[in-house]
């Protein structure tokens, strides 16, 4: 008797062991390399060179703390292009979350022709990316840059141009993702005021929208993250500094520096990753939610 | 969890709808058997591939030797007949699309395999010289790899035609205005930077267009770029390579350790979990510059070798430059480390959102922490197992910026090259001397189409018809 209690204290005791410490056995083993690599990136920033993870000054002893890394803080493009990064960011997250709240709630809550080829076209237009259409939408971008007042703002070689190809290309996860949401609003509150006479956009803007506010704040940050450090695109229909973003930017420098400065490099992906880590930390619990239905075929 | 178990809003199809749909499968049925087939056939029989059904008469005659596929093709009468069936094929979905009896799911996917069997069928006859001198395992994977797309398709359609679903009351011309004033701005950004982009995509892999010839008029070479692409020595390489980049780091990483890191960081304190999800997304907020440095630091040689200076505290004495060592496990782990994080918050966002009266149950019961998992939890993931899956494959597809920065496609010849490097490689980068954008097209296109026949199996396993249950106001 005695002995069966102390085994089943014991495989309790171990069990609780495994329960609770083994998960953090594993998830520091598993993210061990990150750690290392952004450990590396920071010693890098501020110091002359390394060797591995040790920092080195010129004579090769341990230390050399410098600033001179982020001289590049003085330079007025550096701002320039921050600006860009932001204005597409946040044309991103207005963009994708207006046409995409409009498609989605259609897709979700109206019946009209079409709406089922519509939904399986959504999906089947996760299978066009910007990578494989690059040449064909610099062609469409050149033709739009050849309108008058238009190509101005949204042609090649704009800001705005490139906000809009990057918003056209986020649609089909954004409206699959929104549709999801409106799936799981309940009907009661919509089908009282459609009864009582609104409008289906009166009831879009002032019922439907206060609901999925949590989506559409998940959907905003995934997007502002996507805005701010897309390069492909940003790269491949601009020109100049002018336009160019802070990805851009970082490419550019690290094509026209040498190798020894490396950890300018890095201490510009530095400058570039702090306000989204910033906007990450407070926003985090809403990012979680983008999951809207949990459990629910919606997504 | 009612909504685990969807309701069936599928009804059996009348008699009528249900001939039409066979009538429908058996043409299609048959040119993928025979495009299938036939290669194999012939290279059995025949020792080369396609004499028999082009005649070696006509094999031999000048126009063969030196003209264009298309003097090929009229040279030979008997090669009408499969393009011919790939058009009964179109007309006839095109017809039963418009008649409303298949849905437009089905006439998207009968439509594309029309319009992809045409597009293949007019290959073999374009290459059927070069097939009869060569007959290379290129060629032939190119066709497996037709073949295989074929039968799939052939199945979702055979599949998807025996049901129907409830006919649709027709809607009122005013909520149909309303709907389309929702729909239009996207449909707008749909047009521009989908629809035309992709057709101007397939429009530029029929020409010969490139730096070279830019000032030039270029011309329409037919299917040229697609011959050369499936002939290219490097071909069943490089589609190798696509299968182990995109299987590997989707197996061990964008789903496998996503799905591991969701469980155990909502296992642990809510803080802790916190932490471990932001260091995990960090690698995807990097720029890809900064990223790809960070790790070629990891592999340098000594002394400026990361793994080499662990090594070197552990006195070990091999220290190599890692990248060169171990290719695919760097290009896998790059960007694995970038994709666990989607899978990771889609996941743990879904976990999140069980009630926590199931698992409070479950615990009062005596359920163990594994049991909980396989009981509950993992059979509550499954549409977001099948979300992340399908969009992950994509995603891995068509990227290439990692690749690029970090191996560039070697060590030595196309050791990591993956399809959409190539097609990168081969439009817009300097790779051999000249930009050649018609070339890359092909390659682009046919990446596309790959993409789109994945998206559509995997809405099939979707179960697509009970995602989009109708809305259930249809007035006003």
């Amino acid at each position: 008797m005695t002995t069966g209690t102390i085994e089943t204290g014991r495989k309790a005791g171990l069990q609780r062991f495994l329960g609770q410490t083994l998960p953090y056995i594993l998830l520091i083993i598993t993210i061990l390399p990150i750690i290392i690599g952004y450990a590396w990136i920071l010693i890098a920033t501020f110091s002359v060179r390394t060797e591995g993870l040790v920092p080195k000054d010129a004579n090769g002893n341990i230390g050399g703390f410098t600033l001179q890394n982020w001289s590049f803080l003085n330079d007025p493009m550096i701002w320039r292009a921050t600006l860009n990064s932001f204005t597409i960011a946040i044309g991103m997250v207005i963009g994708v979350g207006v046409v995409s709240t409009l498609m989605g709630y259609a897709l979700s809550r109206m019946n009209f022709a079409g709406r089922k080829g519509l939904l399986g076209m959504i999906i089947v237009l996760q299978a066009f990316r910007a990578e494989m259409l690059l040449i064909a939408i610099f062609q469409v971008l050149v033709f739009i840059a050849g309108i008058p007042l238009i190509g101005k703002s949204f042609g090649f070689n704009t800001v705005g141009g490139v906000a809009f190809v990057m918003i056209a290309l986020q649609l089909p996860l954004g409206v699959w993702l929104m549709k999801g949401f409106f799936d799981n609003i309940s009907w009661d509150m919509e089908r009282a005021a459609l009864i009582d006479g609104a409008s289906r956009f009166r009831v879009w803007w002032e019922i439907i929208i206060p609901l999925i506010k949590p989506g559409i704040a998940a959907l905003a940050i995934f997007n502002f993250i996507q805005g701010w450090s897309n390069y492909l695109i940003a790269a491949t229909f601009t020109i100049g500094t002018k336009v160019s973003t802070l990805p851009v930017f970082l490419n550019q420098f690290s094509g026209d520096t040498s190798l020894a400065s490396w950890n300018s490099v890095a201490a510009l992906g530095m400058f570039q990753l702090i306000p989204v880590m910033i906007f990450f930390i407070f926003t985090q619990e809403a990012l979680l939610s983008i999951y809207g239905g949990g459990a629910k075929g919606g997504v | 969890m009612s909504s685990t178990t969807p309701s069936m809003t599928a009804v059996l199809p009348s008699k009528k709808t249900r001939l039409s749909g066979h009538i429908l499968a058996i043409p299609g049925a048959v040119v993928a058997l025979i495009s299938f087939f036939l290669p194999w056939l012939d290279y059995v029989a025949n020792g080369t591939v396609f004499l028999s059904l082009t005649g070696r008469e006509a094999a031999s005659s000048p126009a063969i030797t030196t003209g264009s596929g298309a003097e090929l093709f009229r040279a030979t009468p008997t090669a009408y007949l499969v393009p011919l069936l790939g058009l009964v094929v179109l007309a006839l979905t095109a017809l039963a699309f418009w008649r409303g009896y298949v849905t437009e799911w089905d006439g998207f996917a009968l439509i594309s395999l029309g319009i992809v069997t045409l597009i293949f069928v007019w290959l073999q006859f374009t290459n059927a010289q070069e097939l009869a001198d060569k007959a290379n395992t290129a060629v032939q994977s190119g066709y497996g790899l037709i073949g295989v797309y074929l039968a799939l398709l052939a199945t979702i359609i055979g599949g998807s035609l025996h049901v129907r679903t409830a006919t649709e009351r027709k809607p009122s011309l005013r909520g149909l205005l309303s709907a389309w004033g929702f729909m239009s701005p996207g449909m707008l950004l749909i047009l521009v930077f989908f629809i035309i982009p992709v057709i101007i995509t397939l429009v530029l892999s029929l020409t010969d267009l490139a730096s070279s010839n830019f000032s030039e008029p270029w011309h329409f070479v037919g299917l040229d770029n697609y011959k050369r692409m499936f002939s290219d020595t490097f071909f069943p390489k490089i589609l190798g390579n696509t299968f182990r980049y995109v299987i590997l780091t989707l197996g061990f990483f964008n789903v496998g350790l996503a799905l591991v890191l969701a469980l155990l960081t909502t296992h642990i304190s809510r803080r802790a979990g916190f932490i471990f999800r932001i260091l995990w997304l960090l690698p995807r907020i990097t720029p890809s510059v900064v990223y790809i440095v960070m790790w070629r630091r990891f592999v340098q040689v000594p002394p400026h070798g990361i793994i080499n200076q662990f090594i070197g505290w552990f006195g070990g004495e091999y220290q190599p430059y890692w990248l060169n060592e171990a290719p695919w496990l760097f290009v896998v782990m790059v960007n694995g480390f970038v994709g666990a994080s989607f899978g990771m918050i889609i996941f743990s966002s879904a976990i999140e959102a069980i009630p926590k009266d199931v698992m409070t149950a479950a615990k009062v019961d005596g359920a163990s922490a594994l049991q909980i998992i396989r009981d509950i939890t993992l059979p509550l993931l499954k549409w977001p197992l099948l979300f992340v899956t399908t969009y992950q494959t994509l995603s891995l597809l068509v990227s290439f910026e990692y690749i690029l920065l970090l191996t560039g496609g070697g060590p030595g010849l196309y050791t990591t090259e993956v399809w959409s490097l190539t097609a990168y490689n081969r439009a817009l980068a300097t790779y051999f001397g000249s930009n050649q954008w018609g070339y890359g097209a092909a390659w682009m296109f046919v990446l596309v189409v790959i993409g789109a026949t994945l998206a559509t199996i995997y809405l099939r396993v979707f179960r697509f018809d009970d995602l989009v249950a109708e809305p259930k106001i249809d007035v006003l």
